[in-house]
């Protein structure tokens, strides 16, 4: 008789390093039972429940980043390095503003808030786990919990048709792209024999036993790589794999667009600087040339085509590309200033773009048709308060200084300058000149005077119910200016004073930036 | 190879081929299921031959069983007889697919032929490492414990997602 003892060497100190996803996880688990056994009508509750499991997971990624956290445990498949919490920051700070702007959707629209608060944590867990994963095996399961919660998220307005295509175009397009990338990871693993990222790296680095010496200059290596680069364009919408981007922004519930357009970027940006600047940096020269192909054509076909954009959802997904296609600048610079830029940039681009949704959100839940650029005509002479934010996030994304937009773009560039990659930059700046022209068209249309057939006032939203915000008496039906909900006021003007506090005083969190590069390159052994 | 073992081998493969023969010649979808369904029950036996329980164990519960059970479901549910397109071929399917076929059984030959250590070697370290299903098991509850541990909550979105999308628009009115 066989008497086989597995002993599993895990600790307490383990399960310290993934405490954040930890929380979210049970969040997500105690949001289905409250679903269950809460009667009657419960977006309040469910709503506030949401934003503390989400303070909560913030606060612990703040213990971590100050304690420095684990570089790996579990068995090396995670670690909970700087790197990983400073993204989790741009990610829960992404799903609070989204969370907060939810409850007016959640009334107009009838869906079951548990469940949609459940699979917006399910869709946390997910990114933050794809920032933290330092193995493939990881990594891949998060891009399907991520993927999966995203799906139904984007098709949960089930009775809606655009809506149900977002779903549906966007599962089945992104679980092609996940299987490429899956493809790609089992050729890395096929080459190198490890599916940790570190194993990875000292394998194609040369210093490893049990691994092959022809592992960089193997065929497979150059197809896995071709894969896995075609999975990640593809879910952080990099042209020309762009093309479902538009449509799932304009189709999903738009506190789900809001949400995924940074955060799902945020984890996949985190994910994929881990695999291909950490773990095949030493195989630079296979990657470098499509990279820069990708973020050339990226940059010139989202501003180009965000210029015949009338929808503002639209618009916000060329410019979502654009975006994407100036991060990869940074990312191509492959120097520690370039991943401080990414991850820079992704706290910037949180503040900025999840404002810019809020706008939308708000003016959607009024009951007008929200996101017709064409409809936003006079809205400043309306509702100021509502204008003057949106147009500091339009400058911000435009990249003007002194908002956070310009110096993210600034950090980015500069990485390039110092790699050496010029080209990249021209470019770069060409394409933010054109993208003056649509952001800034948005902007005049809400200051031009309202025409005169414009129809009165909007109403300050009947059915909307803010999270217990305390009864606004009813009678005073016909206000001339009309007040902001409370969620949508805190929501607006968080996001615009992150965007311009960002832009004014931004060393601060670029030094917390470089820190976490350190860290994370400190785990790759490099310089 | 033992005489009993090659028996069943060639037993099986030979069940195997006649199996896959019926799933590109069944003229109903559901024969071509059904025939799936056994060249994979044998593919089976053929891993049990090479010392592979788990793969064997699996072959059987998640092609034989879960996914071919759900095949045979959907093309019941559907009903394909209302779908006379679906019987109908793509232009020069045929010839394509023989073409196809060809390349990969070159390829496995070209492999087998060039390194048959390939495929007796790791037989063998598994076998004296206490057999596939310790190993597999091994490795399961300590390296990949932790990604064991996340499917866990893919199911539960997998789950909710089911239950949110299915449902029908009389319940969702307590939102």
């Amino acid at each position: 008789m066989i008497v086989a003892v597995i002993h599993i060497n895990v600790t307490l100190a383990d399960w310290g390093s993934v405490l954040p996803e930890l929380i979210i996880a049970g969040g997500m688990l105690l949001l289905m039972l409250v679903d269950v056994f809460v009667p009657g009508k419960k977006v309040n509750l469910t709503t506030w429940l949401t934003l503390i499991i989400l303070a909560l997971a913030f606060a612990a990624s703040w213990n971590l980043w100050r304690t420095g956290g684990m570089a790996s445990a579990l068995y090396g498949t995670v670690t909970s390095d700087r790197f990983a919490m400073f993204f989790d920051f741009s990610i829960l700070i992404s799903a609070a503003l989204a969370v907060l702007i939810s409850p007016g959707y959640i009334s107009t629209s009838a869906f079951d808030s548990g469940e949609y608060y459940a699979l917006i944590l399910g869709a946390v867990l997910g990114m933050m786990l794809m920032a933290a994963g330092l193995s493939l095996m990881v990594l891949f399961i998060a891009l399907e919990l991520l993927s999966l919660a995203l799906y139904i998220l984007s098709g949960f307005e089930r009775f809606r048709p655009r809506s149900q295509e977002a779903g549906f175009k966007y599962f089945l397009l992104s679980s092609f792209a996940s299987a490429f990338l899956l493809y790609g990871f089992a050729l890395l693993y096929g080459v190198t024999g490890s599916t940790s990222l570190i194993k990875i790296s000292t394998c194609l680095a040369g210093h490893a036993h049990g691994c092959s010496a022809a592992a960089t200059s193997s065929p497979l290596l150059y197809i896995g790589i071709g894969l896995m680069l075609v999975g990640f364009a593809f879910k952080v919408s990099i042209v020309p794999f762009h093309m479902w981007t538009p449509d799932v922004y304009e189709g999903a519930p738009t506190p789900v667009t809001a949400f995924m357009s940074v955060a799902t970027k945020a984890a996949l940006f985190a994910a994929f600087i881990r695999v291909f600047s950490m773990s095949l940096s030493t195989v630079e020269s296979h990657w470098y040339g499509a990279l820069w192909a990708l973020a050339i054509a990226t940059m010139v076909v989202g501003n180009i085509a965000a210029l015949a954009q009338s929808n503002m959802k639209r618009l916000l997904a060329y410019s979502g590309i654009a975006h994407a296609g100036y991060i990869l600048v940074a990312m191509a610079a492959n120097n520690a200033l370039g991943q401080s830029a990414v991850a820079f940039y992704f706290l910037a681009y949180t503040f900025m773009n999840i404002g810019a949704f809020v706008f939308v959100a708000y003016l959607e839940t009024t009951g007008r048709a929200g996101d017709e650029i064409a409809s936003y005509r006079g809205i400043f002479y309306r509702n100021p308060a509502l204008a003057l934010p949106m147009a500091i996030f339009m400058f911000s994304l435009a990249g003007f200084p002194p908002t956070a937009g310009f110096f993210a773009k600034y950090v980015a560039f500069q990485a390039a300058v110092q790699a050496g990659h010029v080209d990249l930059v021209v470019v770069g700046v060409i394409t933010s000149l054109v993208s003056v022209v649509y952001y800034l068209r948005v902007v005049a249309v809400m200051f031009l005077q309202p025409a005169e057939e414009a129809a009165p006032v909007e109403q300050p939203v009947p059915p909307e119910q803010p999270p217990a915000v305390e009864q606004v008496p009813a009678s005073a039906e016909p206000v001339t200016r009309p007040q902001l909900p409370w969620n949508i006021d805190v929501g607006i003007w968080t996001a615009a004073l992150g965007s311009i506090v960002l832009g004014i005083i931004p060393t601060g969190l670029l030094t917390y930036a470089s820190e976490s590069v350190t860290a994370v390159r400190a785990l790759f052994g490099l310089p | 190879m033992t005489v009993v073992a090659s028996i069943v081998f060639y037993v099986a493969a030979a069940i195997a081929i006649l199996g896959g023969i019926g799933v590109v010649s069944a003229r109903s979808p559901m024969y071509s299921g059904l025939s799936l369904i056994l060249t994979l029950s044998q593919l089976a036996v053929l891993f049990l031959l090479l010392g592979a329980q788990f793969i064997a164990a699996a072959q059987i519960l998640i092609y034989a069983g879960a996914v071919m059970v759900l095949f045979l479901f959907v093309i019941a549910l559907l009903g394909v007889e209302a779908y006379p397109f679906l019987g109908r071929h793509l232009p020069g399917q045929r010839p394509l697919s023989v073409a196809l076929a060809a390349i990969l059984l070159a390829g496995v030959i070209f492999f087998v032929a060039e390194n048959p250590r390939a495929i007796t070697g790791a037989h063998s370290t598994v076998l004296q490492s206490g057999g596939n299903v310790e190993v597999f098991g091994r490795q399961l509850f300590t390296s990949f414990f932790f990604p064991f541990e996340l499917t866990a909550p893919l199911l539960i979105v997998a789950m909710i997602g089911a239950v949110a999308l299915s449902r029908s628009r009389r319940g969702d009115t307590n939102a």
